[in-house]
Formats: C-alpha cells, sequence, structure tokens
C-alpha cells in the first residue's frame, strides 16, 4: 500500500509541575495509506485526540516522529508548515464553535481556497460549489451566517472547509458525536462518499464504536495512551486479542434488542495519566491480570497476519484459558497498590466488585 | 396490571406569552410497577420538555396547558410546592445528565447524603452515615466509608453519576425519571451504569422511564418503547415489535439511521481499488 | 432575524422609512430609556454637525451689555460673563468636544486594538520571541496606567502647548490602554475557541489568526468601550479647559463654559455653569448607554439567546429553542 502518513513512537507529556505530567500519548506508532480510513478509538483520557492534534502541530510533540508524504513534519518551522496545511486538514467534534461566528459559509469554506493561492477567482468560486454540493448544501447556504445554520448543515460547512482544497488526510476528531443519530448517518455517508470521490484518507478518532466499525478499513483501540490493539475492521470486531478491546466492544449496545448482550469484564474505571509506571495500564482492571504483568508495559505483538495486540497473556486470553485467573487476592497488594492509595481505592486490584446482582444486564425473558 | 404508578393523560405544554407554541401535544404514558419505557427522539423532539412537565420543574416561559400528571393516583399538578419537593426527593427520583454539575461543589459526598436522610428521616448522624455508606455500595461504588469524603471534583464523571443515583434512590422511589443518564459517560461507564439501574428497578418493584436519543440503550434496556417527534408521540410499542415492524415513518428514519452499512464490506481503500 | 429586519429597513419613501424604522425598533426590541438614548444620541451627532450654525445668537462675540442676564424669553438660558447667549454657546460647544473626543478616541482604538491582539495572541506562545513582544507591550502598559490618568495628560498638554492637535493626542494617549486591554482580554479568550484553531489548520498565519479571525469577535465589546469611552474622553477634555489645560475661550465649549461660570454661582448667578454641567451629564450617560444598545445588537444570535431565558440547563434550552423554531416553520 502507498504509505502517506507514519507516525513513530510519538509521545505526548503536558506537565503539571516540575515532578508530575500527565503521560497522554505513550509511543504511538501506526501508517496510514492513500484513501485509507484508519479508526482510533478510546474513551475520553485514552490521548486520541492528543494524537490527532500532534499529527496536524497543534501541539508540539514530546518525542516522536511524523512522516506525512515521505516529509517528515514532526519539527518544520510555521512558514514551512503552512504551504503543506491544505494537504492535511482537520474536522471537529462541536460543529458551532469551530465556525467563525462572524464569517459566513462562502468566507469559511472559500478561505483554505485564498490561502492555498494559485487559483482564480473564477476557479475558486466553481470549486467552492462543487464542494458545497458534495456535502449536500447549495448556493443558498452560501450568505448564511452559522448561527443560521442547522447542526447538520454546521457540521457540513465544518466537512467542506476541510476538503476544499482536496487533502490527502483529513483527521476526523469525533465528528459525529455531537449530534443525532439521523443526522450522525447523515454525515457518516458523507465522508464515506467523498473518499470515493476524492481519495482522501481520513484518521477517523472516536469513541463510536458502530460509527467507526462503518467507516473504517483498520482500526487501532487507545488505552491509556497507548496503541493495546490494531488490526484490519473485520479481525477488530471478529475476534479480539485484548482483554480491554474485549470488554469496549462488549459494551457497545447496537439497536437491535434480539442481540444478546455480552457480560461486561472490566471494573473501575480508567485510571488518571499522571506520572505513569511502566507496566501494563489496565493492570487492576484486567479480568486476566498477573502480578507479572507489572514488570513493563507489554509490546505490540502481531497475533494474526496484520493484527497487532498488546498484551503479555494474549494466547490464553483467545483460547478462553485465561479467563479464570482470579484476580490478586485481598490483604496481598501488589506493590502498586500503595500509589492507589492516594487517589482512588475504587480501582484496587484487589477489590471485589460491588453485588453482582445490580451488574447484571436484564435478559429478554426478564422484560 | 395493578395500578399504574406514573400516569401522563394528554399532557399539553405551551410556551406563555402571545405565540403559545405547543411543546408538549397530548402526551400519554403509563408507567406500572417493574415497567421500564423508554422515549426516544432528537434534539427538539420534547424529551426534555417532558421531564421537566412529569418533576413539575417547567421554566417560567412554559406552562402545563391541559392534561394530569399523576403519581400513584395523586394529580401532581394539585400538590402544593413543599408536598412537591417531598415527592420528587421520596417517589420521583430524577437522574439528569452531567451529574456532575447537580452535585454542589461546596459539599462532600457524605455531608449531601445524610442531609437528605437527617431532614427527611430525622435519623441520627451516625446511622444517617452508616446508611449513605450502604447506598454507595449498592451503586457500585468500592471503599464508600472514603467516598463519603470526597468532593464532587474528586469524582470521575462516572462516579459522580453514580452518586447522583444513590442519591436518587435514597428513599426507594418508586418512579426513576432518567433524562440522559449516560450521556457524556464512555462506553464502559455507560453499560456499567445501566445495569445498575435495571438491577436497582427490578430489585425495588421500582418503574422507570429512559429518555434519551440512544436507540441502542432503548433496545437492551427497556420493555417498552415511545418515540416522539415535534412534542408528539407518534410511536409507541413492545421494543422488540418497535424494532421488527416500526410503523411510523419517523420511527423507521431514526432506524434507517442506525442500521447504515458503511465501508465494512468495501474491505480496501480507494487508492488499492483504483 | 434580525438581519432580515435590517435589510427591509431600507426607506423607499418617507411613510415606507417610518414604517420600517419601526419594524426595527420593534426587531431590536428597544428598551424605552435605549429609544430615548438613541433619540439624544442623534441630537447629539446633528448639533456637533450643524450646532453653530442652528445657534440663534453669535457664539464667540462678547457683548458687554448683556452680562450674565438671567434666563428669559430673548435668552433662554441666560447670559454669560461676557455677554454670549449660553443657549448658542451650548448648542455649538459639541462640535468641540465630541469632535476631540471622537477623533482620540478613534485614535486610542487604532493603535489600542492592534497592540491587544498582539499582546493577546503572543501571549505564552511557543516562540519566546512573541511571547517576549506580548509580555513586553503588557509591562510597558503598566508603566503607563500607573499614572492618575487625568495628570498626566494635564502634563502632556502642560508641556506641549494646549492646542487641538495637543489636547486629542493627550486624550489619545491616556484611552488607549483601555482598548489595549479590553482586545487582549477578548483575544486571550477567543484564541482557545475551536474556530481559532480551524484558522490555524487551513494555514493562516498567527497575526492572520489575530486580526482576521479573533479581532472581528471581539467587535461588541469593543464598540461598548469606544462608546463608553467617548463619553469619558468628552468628560476629560472638559475637564483639561476646566482647569485651563484645554481649549480656551471664547470657543464655545463645556468646559471652559462650566470654569468661567463657577466662579458666579456664589454670588447667585447659577445659570452659567449648571446648563453646561447638565448637558455634559446627559452627553456622557448617552454613549454609555447607545454604547451597550448597539453592542448587544451587534452579538451574533445574542438576541435570540436571551429571548429565551428561563432556568433550563443549556441543552434544555437549545432543545426548546429548535422546537419553537420548528413550530414556526423556520428552517
Amino acid at each position: 500500500m502507498s504509505e502517506l502518513l507514519r507516525v513513530e513512537g510519538l509521545v505526548k507529556h503536558f506537565p503539571l509541575d516540575r515532578h508530575r505530567y500527565v503521560a497522554a500519548v505513550n509511543d504511538v506508532s501506526f501508517v496510514i495509506g492513500r484513501g485509507e480510513t484508519l479508526g482510533l478509538v478510546g474513551e475520553s483520557g485514552s490521548g486520541k485526540t492528543t494524537v490527532g492534534r500532534c499529527i496536524l502541530r497543534l501541539i508540539e510533540p514530546t518525542a516522536g516522529r511524523v512522516w506525512f508524504d515521505g516529509r517528515d513534519i514532526t519539527s518544520l518551522p510555521d512558514e514551512q508548515l503552512r504551504p503543506l496545511r491544505h494537504r492535511l486538514q482537520l474536522v471537529f467534534q462541536e460543529p458551532f464553535a469551530s465556525l467563525n461566528p462572524r464569517r459566513n459559509v462562502r468566507q469559511t469554506v472559500e478561505e483554505p481556497l485564498l490561502l492555498q493561492g494559485g487559483m482564480s477567482a473564477r476557479q475558486r468560486s466553481d470549486r467552492l460549489r462543487e464542494t458545497l454540493a458534495l456535502v449536500h448544501l447549495g448556493d443558498r447556504h452560501l450568505g448564511r451566517y452559522p448561527n443560521q445554520l442547522t447542526a447538520s448543515e454546521q457540521q457540513r460547512v465544518g466537512i467542506a472547509r476541510a476538503i476544499v482544497t482536496h487533502p490527502d488526510l483529513v483527521v476526523l476528531d469525533e465528528p459525529t458525536s455531537s449530534l443525532d443519530q439521523t443526522v450522525r448517518a447523515e454525515i457518516l455517508d458523507v465522508l464515506v462518499d467523498l473518499q470515493d470521490r476524492l481519495g482522501t484518507a481520513y484518521l477517523f478518532i472516536s469513541h463510536d464504536l458502530t460509527a467507526v466499525e462503518s467507516v473504517s478499513h483498520r482500526i487501532a483501540i487507545m488505552y491509556l495512551g497507548r496503541i493495546v490493539e490494531s488490526g484490519s475492521t473485520q479481525q477488530i470486531f471478529g475476534r479480539q486479542y485484548h482483554p480491554y478491546s474485549r470488554a469496549l466492544l462488549s459494551a457497545v449496545l447496537y439497536p437491535d434488542p434480539r442481540r444478546k448482550l455480552e457480560p461486561f469484564t472490566l471494573r473501575g474505571e480508567i485510571p488518571s495519566a499522571i506520572n505513569p509506571r511502566d507496566e501494563c495500564a489496565l493492570y487492576g482492571r484486567c479480568p486476566i491480570g498477573l502480578p507479572s504483568c507489572t514488570e513493563s508495559a507489554p509490546p505490540l505483538e502481531e497475533v494474526e497476519a496484520g493484527h497487532f495486540a498488546a498484551c503479555f497473556r494474549w494466547r490464553e486470553f483467545v483460547s478462553g484459558k485465561a479467563t479464570a485467573v482470579t484476580p490478586p487476592v485481598e490483604g496481598a497488594p501488589h506493590p502498586a497498590v500503595s500509589r492507589w492509595a492516594g487517589r482512588d481505592p475504587a480501582r484496587r486490584p484487589g477489590d471485589k466488585a460491588a453485588d453482582p446482582e445490580w451488574c447484571s444486564p436484564v435478559t429478554k425473558q426478564e422484560r | 396490571m395493578s395500578q399504574p404508578i406514573l400516569q401522563l393523560e394528554s399532557v399539553t405544554v405551551e410556551t406563555t406569552g402571545d405565540s403559545r407554541a405547543p411543546l408538549l401535544e397530548d402526551v400519554s404514558l403509563e408507567l406500572g410497577v417493574g415497567d421500564v419505557i423508554g422515549v426516544v427522539g432528537e434534539a427538539g423532539a420534547g424529551k426534555t420538555v417532558l421531564v421537566r412537565t412529569v418533576l413539575r420543574l417547567l421554566p417560567e416561559n412554559l406552562r402545563l396547558a391541559r392534561g394530569r400528571v399523576r403519581l400513584k393516583g395523586t394529580d401532581l399538578n394539585t400538590l402544593g410546592e413543599a408536598e412537591l419537593r417531598r415527592l420528587r426527593g421520596t417517589e420521583l427520583a430524577p437522574i439528569l445528565p452531567d451529574a456532575k454539575s447537580q452535585l454542589n461543589p461546596l459539599l462532600r459526598v457524605g455531608d449531601m447524603m445524610t442531609a437528605v436522610l437527617r431532614t427527611r428521616e430525622k435519623v441520627g448522624g451516625k446511622e444517617a452515615r452508616e446508611r449513605a455508606a450502604a447506598l454507595l455500595q449498592t451503586v457500585g461504588i468500592t471503599d464508600p466509608a472514603r467516598r463519603l469524603e470526597a468532593y464532587p471534583h474528586e469524582l470521575s464523571g462516572g462516579m459522580a453519576q453514580r452518586v447522583c443515583i444513590a442519591l436518587a434512590l435514597m428513599h426507594s422511589p418508586s418512579v426513576i425519571i432518567a433524562d440522559e443518564p449516560t450521556a457524556g459517560l464512555d462506553v464502559t461507564v455507560q453499560r456499567q451504569v445501566l445495569d445498575l439501574m435495571a438491577g436497582l428497578v427490578r430489585a425495588r418493584d421500582a418503574a422507570q422511564l429512559i429518555v434519551t436519543r440512544d436507540l441502542g440503550i432503548v433496545a437492551h434496556y427497556c420493555g417498552r418503547v415511545a418515540v416522539m417527534q415535534g412534542g408528539r408521540i407518534v410511536e409507541m410499542a413492545p421494543t422488540i415489535q418497535l424494532f421488527d415492524s416500526p410503523q411510523h415513518p419517523h420511527t423507521r428514519e431514526l432506524l434507517k439511521a442506525v442500521r447504515r452499512k458503511g465501508v465494512v464490506h468495501r474491505s480496501q481503500p480507494v487508492a488499492e481499488r483504483a | 432575524m434580525r438581519e432580515i429586519d435590517i435589510a427591509e429597513a431600507r426607506p423607499r419613501s418617507r411613510t415606507a422609512g417610518l414604517a420600517a424604522a419601526a419594524r426595527l425598533v420593534r426587531g431590536a426590541r428597544l428598551s424605552p430609556l435605549e429609544v430615548v438614548a438613541l433619540v439624544i444620541f442623534a441630537v447629539i451627532l446633528f448639533l456637533a454637525l450643524f450646532g453653530p450654525r442652528i445657534a440663534p445668537y453669535p457664539t464667540e462675540t462678547a457683548n458687554p451689555l448683556l452680562r450674565l442676564l438671567a434666563p428669559s424669553r430673548a435668552h433662554l438660558l441666560g447670559t454669560d460673563v461676557n455677554g454670549m447667549d449660553i443657549w448658542s454657546r451650548l448648542l455649538a460647544a459639541p462640535r468641540t468636544d465630541v469632535f476631540i473626543a471622537v477623533v482620540a478616541t478613534g485614535l486610542s482604538v487604532l493603535v489600542g486594538a492592534p497592540l491587544g491582539v498582539i499582546a493577546g495572541y503572543f501571549e505564552g506562545n511557543r516562540r519566546r520571541l512573541s511571547s517576549l513582544v506580548g509580555e513586553g507591550i503588557m509591562r510597558l502598559l503598566d508603566v503607563i496606567q500607573a499614572f492618575p490618568v487625568f495628570i498626566f495628560a494635564m502634563v502632556l498638554v502642560a508641556i506641549r502647548g494646549a492646542n487641538v492637535v495637543n489636547i486629542v493626542a493627550a486624550v489619545a494617549f491616556v484611552n488607549m490602554p483601555v482598548f489595549l486591554r479590553l482586545v487582549r482580554g477578548e483575544v486571550l479568550q477567543l484564541r482557545d475557541q475551536p474556530f481559532a484553531e480551524a484558522a490555524r489548520v487551513v494555514g493562516n498565519s498567527d497575526l492572520q489568526i489575530g486580526f482576521k479571525h479573533l479581532l472581528p469577535n471581539a467587535l461588541p465589546p469593543l464598540v461598548v468601550q469606544i462608546s463608553v469611552t467617548v463619553g469619558f474622553a468628552i468628560l476629560l477634555t472638559a475637564g483639561l479647559s476646566f482647569v485651563g489645560a484645554g481649549i480656551a475661550p471664547p470657543t464655545p465649549e463645556l468646559g471652559n463654559m462650566i470654569s468661567e461660570g463657577a466662579k458666579f454661582m456664589i454670588t447667585g448667578q447659577w445659570w452659567p455653569s449648571l446648563f453646561p454641567g447638565i448637558a455634559l451629564g446627559i452627553i456622557v450617560f448617552t454613549f454609555g448607554v447607545v454604547g451597550e444598545t448597539v453592542g448587544r445588537l451587534l452579538q451574533p444570535g445574542g438576541r435570540a439567546a436571551r429571548e429565551r431565558g428561563g432556568d433550563l440547563n443549556v441543552g434544555a434550552q437549545q432543545a426548546v429553542a429548535d422546537m419553537v423554531q420548528e413550530k414556526r416553520g423556520v428552517s
């Protein structure tokens, strides 16, 4: 596949004070091919948005490299980066807030072309109309301001602004999560349709797994700043090699009452990312965690062709042998407990989940 | 079924002033013991107004024009403000979105919970504390004794939502009104919160109204579903029936939107196929 | 909907114009106070342009025979110590005061606003040099603002001489920090908005983002401040004249009129300074109210947002607004 974007060993730490920092992204690497969509999935705090921002150089990565079309853009000065901007675009989560309230649709969508330069007024106006047509907007929208548009129209203007220069890559940062279901479907259709016509590659950042499933060729799942599993959409949705991925997928509520809910296996919530230790980040929530999992962070291993997972115990996990492992016994806390003690005992490894009766989902018969 | 717990009889809510735009029109609903009804609709369908009407928390510029809201047979509109406040804490338990903003940032979780118990049930400080801790345990918060000392800003979103649920459940309410109870929560936390509420409803012979725009929640956690559009209930049916054979065009539209087929089946990137 | 109102308000004939104006007033939901202020504002502007021409008596010619006459039918507000008609001079005075204040304020905005954009946008910038520029501007400002405004202006005029140019310069100089701080504050807040980031992504440079995207959004509070400042600049101009560091008589000017009349207060001739004083108060007040009104109308969607009101949370407010729109059949 012809490679468009390569991210290698990306790290982003936000310092809090002299001794503490938030490790938003830890050693993330991936590749996006031309015309391909990579879905980057994770819960809040997983660092997925930070990855997108580092790629666009909206924030400066702490370490790691980003190559765009064969060129290292990690440390390009602003003056040299700006001419590349029209090939590398972003669509925001909040459609309204990402539009300048004082600029109408024409001004907003035409601006990237003006900045790119080299087009006559005639060409610009043609491209503008053509682009708006692609996102199902018409001439009557040209003079409107953001507060005169519906949420769907606002987001389509945001998309039009991103694709008007026919970029090679668009980072979609939760483009549908603030929208209604019907609008969401509309926007996803527009995005897929655009990719077919223009061959744009997408980095689709989202926590919405059903949306990611429907637009991505490949998926990478992030947890606490690291990619824990990646593979093609079929691979990821077919069989998960990492306990976190399985839990995440089992938590998806498909709008189909006949589809049985799988039991949910993770305890507690995502811990804080302040000064993390070099260990498996899921330890403490993981149903199959062993004390040896705290010795270092598990590397991504190729578990099938093109399918990677970062779990020491993936072999036992997929074969089903590892599910029986009990969590560390209470009273014999693992060394990390003292670290948790000051923060959040709910995440302490030794805790039993609350009364299981409260935690079981309703089954069909009981309705 | 025995007498319904919550009953809405052709409720109509209008804006006050000249325009008189109806925001809810002729809405009727019945919740019996153990019922979990889902109300779905898009932004502007009238879901929030419905919740506010049931809780009698309509803003100044809206008013109940016609219809009745009955709780165990009592017309809520005939009740005074004090009576109503008592009901909202006990019989009717609201669980609203964005739990964190509902909690008083200056009070510890424990103070909030014990204050309610002590004023409403006149129990002593020690007993109130024990009961509060037990309640936190019930909503899946481990080490409740420590949590009681926490301030709201020290809680995560999921934890705050659980505290809100605990507060709502304090008096074994007969109806839980959950307005987008998991909005803003991560999927894994969402599952935990929904499972928790479902379990509690079953265990306590309560009833629940889940108002949401997420058809996934409705599909798995509700027995019946009401679809709202433009302030009206346009379709109401048992969940499986609604998903299997939607009757109203808007229901079909909503279902079509969540059942869209994407590129999953188009396995190769565009550049490869070209 | 406001935009439509304004578009429709372009008068075609006189009656249509009046009807359109009425619609505009209704559309903008002006309070009675705001309507009064707008009318007075129009009068002030009219006087600034034509005041000296409509004055019934000469405004700069002394007439010793008519000294200090009490208000009468011939001289509505009486005459001053030089025998000049106070009503005539009041009509003529706004030209001097408003002119100086408007030009001076314009000057402070022209200097202050751009510096404010730079100071705000570059504060804490990742590039060290830019960040230093932002810091430097703010520290300089602290130094300027450390002086008492009035005394500072007095000293400036005393050193440079009391002519119109110097007074304008002095008033502009002391007001400049107001605009700088205001714009900086707005920009600081706006630069974290997603649309500012969007502007960067499409390839705008730092300065382009600041001036093309952020500054226009700082406009409503800026307009309010301009108007308030013009009011205070008038006060400052009058004040300088009052202490003798401004416009000297016989040029009709509120400050020197008050100052000249002040010494006769004790001897019972209250009219030479009272009427200019009242005029000054009304002018300053009017500019304040008009600024607020215009700032409110400039806010995109601001009017609609206030209309919703109530104690619903934001999400619910949005939902209600959406529904109301839907019902009205507005897309």
